[in-house]
């Protein structure tokens, strides 16, 4: 079983078609995953610019962490839902488009690059939570370098999405 | 008001003509403009945020206003451009469809509100009862706003 049978069982399945032929279905579901998409770019890229030191430079990294980052992840899980139901009215026509595939590459390289982010670049010594450059405003080149990746391959990814629905 | 002569000039710009003779100039329009509207939620919710209480709390939400305001104008800016950008691929639609109005007005207020209304609440730095309300109303107004625009771009009216 090829990956394209499975996208054209997924089509088929009852539950895309019941998505497909209601009425609200499409029009709630892109409606959700254009809402998500503002509060999850736009918070990501308030600390993106943070990072490279374009906006609220007196603000310590800890504090988007702790105070903005549960909205971006809530954000995110309600994007990854209406994406993923989307996907099902329409699995064939995104398997087989490019732009769709290079959206979904995009959001892995992304999240490989935050991945490394919390994980490496902003590790604090034993004992902390955050990194010594917490506070600082110019910050190391490794956590610059990770605020225009995700600015990049973010706005990349929308680009990407938007380029699915004109059959790219 | 006679809109014809208007969305027959609209129609027949040479930047509409481009647009609609190229397959990949209205969604990169289209992504900008998303892109614009992301800009302008990510900066009013870290604004909108502060003065609730809910967000970001190192710094004033006048020291976050402040260093934010460039980037909110840039996706204002964005917004507003590639807004009449879109506007000018298919005028005549635009003008039957019974969103856009609204979509239009709800934009106009929430921009004066944020330079009006809650550019004051950002100066209460102790963010009273009232500057809380405006935040709240600041979030609401984008969100109508957000709500308009798909409202547009599904052509639902």
């Amino acid at each position: 079983m090829t990956s394209l049978h499975l996208a054209r069982s997924l089509e088929r399945s009852a539950f895309s078609a019941a998505l497909r032929d209601s009425n609200w279905g499409f029009a709630i579901l892109i409606t959700v995953h254009v809402l998500a998409l503002g509060m999850f770019l736009g918070t990501v890229m308030v600390v993106d610019l943070r990072l490279i030191r374009r906006a609220v430079i007196g603000t310590p990294i800890s504090d988007y962490v702790g105070r903005l980052l549960p909205w971006t992840r809530g954000a995110f899980a309600a994007l990854a839902v209406s994406g993923l139901l989307l996907f099902c009215t329409e699995a064939v026509k995104c398997y087989e488009s490019t732009a769709f595939r290079l959206k979904i590459a995009l959001i892995l390289v992304a999240g490989v690059n935050i991945w490394i982010f919390h994980r490496k670049t902003y590790r604090g010594s034993p004992g902390q939570d955050s990194a010594p450059w917490d506070e600082s405003a110019i910050l190391p080149v490794r956590a610059r370098l990770a605020g225009i990746l995700s600015l990049l391959l973010w706005i990349g990814a929308l680009t990407a999405g938007r380029a699915v629905g004109y059959n790219y | 008001m006679n809109l014809q002569p208007f969305l027959e000039w609209t129609r027949d710009m040479p930047v509409a003509v481009t647009i609609r003779h190229s397959g990949w100039m209205l969604p990169a329009i289209e992504s900008a403009h998303l892109l614009g509207y992301a800009g302008i939620i990510g900066t009013v919710v870290a604004i909108d945020f502060r003065i609730l209480n809910i967000g970001l709390r190192r710094q004033t939400a006048e020291q976050i206003a402040a260093q934010l305001a460039p980037w909110t104008a840039a996706s204002l800016g964005l917004s507003v451009v590639t807004g009449a950008l879109l506007f000018s691929y298919k005028p005549f639609q635009f003008a039957k469809n019974g969103a856009f109005p609204y979509k239009l007005t709800l934009a106009a207020m929430a921009i004066v509100f944020h330079y009006a209304a809650l550019r004051w609440a950002v100066r209460t730095n102790s963010a009273p009862p009232p500057a809380k309300f405006l935040a709240a109303c600041s979030l609401t107004l984008w969100l109508a706003v957000a709500l308009a625009g798909m409202a547009v771009s599904l052509e639902l009216f």
